[in-house]
């Protein structure tokens, strides 16, 4: 400071050393700041989250996910145990049938398969001869096996039903309801003679 | 290890007897501080808690290159500021009313005041004037460093100053101690 007059000499020379003892209050809180005390755990506190989550890591989203992740595999294992597959070869005399078409119909009246059907699904048949219909909800179908319209085997094998009907009101039903079901399909032959 | 040594490195393991031992000893001296910067009691009581506790926080960074008590007046003094700083309107808004020093003051009048009195006048300045007249006056800052403390220009803490010492007088004079009232 430059050229202090008598005041600020006096008031310096007054605060030079000055000290007061501060309320006891001041370090009652810093204390209480420096060393937090644990606060006592309540009948609620020993039963929520906190008890197994570190509250840092938000303890109710990890319960939240939990909940919400248990629900969806319920969900989804739920609906997986009434659905099934229906699987099998077609075959073309000895040798299974290289290409064609699987489709699997819903039958609504079993006295009257026919009259109450609607079509429920088709699947590609590969070059082994295997379809597979998955996700079958529980009832009962009617299922259609045909050759390729452009394929040779198309002009010696008939689009037959299961089990060997070239007609459906004479074919057998598939009855699904708590298991899967494997359908091997023989064509019927245009000519007897080729077999 | 001395005893400075030896405190620190209590506190520094957060000892609670370390801890307690140290603010006895410089509690006083800053609490002192505190009351001048501060308008009153309890706001210096803050700046004292929110001082201390920045000194245990920061104490690692104390390189034993100088006056442990120097070193925490300085975290004090900038709590200090800091908190006077919340106010930081005042800088500009306050209107000096006082424009005049006509009052003077003998040795044999100076000597009746005491710190009680100088602490009660200083309490009453505006924010702005109190903080720049602490800082220049008592702690020896220049108005250029107040400047750069306060976020203002070294032109208004020279204001500012002028300002306080006008008030202060004039305070003084109200309370008839200065050389007109003493005869």
């Amino acid at each position: 400071m430059e050229n202090p007059d008598e005041l600020e000499k006096k008031i310096k020379s007054v605060f030079s050393g000055y000290k007061q003892e501060p309320p006891v209050e001041v370090w009652e809180n810093l204390r209480r700041e420096l060393h937090p005390e644990p606060k006592p755990l309540d009948f609620r506190m020993r039963l929520t989250g906190s008890t197994f989550f570190p509250d840092r890591l938000g303890w109710r989203y990890v319960a939240l996910g939990g909940v919400f992740i248990f629900v969806f595999l319920a969900v989804v294992y739920f609906t997986a145990k009434d659905q099934h597959t229906i699987t099998g070869h077609a075959y073309a005399g000895e040798a299974r049938l290289s290409r064609g078409v699987a489709v699997l119909f819903r039958v609504d009246d079993r006295l009257k398969p026919w009259d109450s059907v609607s079509h429920y699904r088709s699947a590609l048949i590969d070059d082994k001869g295997y379809y597979k219909f998955s996700g079958v909800n529980p009832g009962t179908y009617l299922l259609r096996i045909a050759p390729e319209e452009s394929s040779e085997l198309s002009k010696h094998y008939l689009p037959s039903w299961f089990d060997q009907h070239e007609n459906p009101d004479s074919s057998h039903t598939i009855v699904i309801s708590a298991d899967d079901f494997r359908a091997d399909v023989h064509l019927l032959s245009r000519n007897s003679d080729f077999r | 290890m001395d005893a400075g040594r030896e405190l620190i490195s209590g506190c520094l393991k957060h000892d609670p007897v370390a801890e307690k031992k140290l603010y006895d000893l410089f509690s006083g001296e800053m609490y002192g501080v505190c009351l001048r910067f501060a308008g009153n009691e309890r706001d210096a009581m803050d700046m004292l808690q929110i001082g201390f506790i920045r000194v245990y926080h920061n104490l690692h960074q104390y390189r034993f290159d100088g006056q442990l008590g120097g070193w925490i007046k300085r975290i004090i003094l900038n709590t200090a500021v800091t908190y006077c700083k919340r106010n930081a309107r005042y800088l500009r808004e306050v209107e000096l009313k006082e424009s005049t020093i006509d009052a003077t003051f003998s040795e044999e009048m100076l000597s009746i005041l005491t710190v009680t009195i100088i602490l009660d006048i200083i309490q009453e300045l505006p924010v702005g004037y109190r903080t720049v007249f602490n800082l220049y006056v008592i702690d020896d800052y220049s108005h250029k460093e107040i400047g750069a403390m306060l976020g203002i220009t070294e032109s208004t803490a020279k204001s500012q100053y002028h300002r306080a010492k006008v008030s202060l007088r004039n305070r003084l004079k109200a309370l008839g101690i200065d050389q007109n009232s003493f005869y």
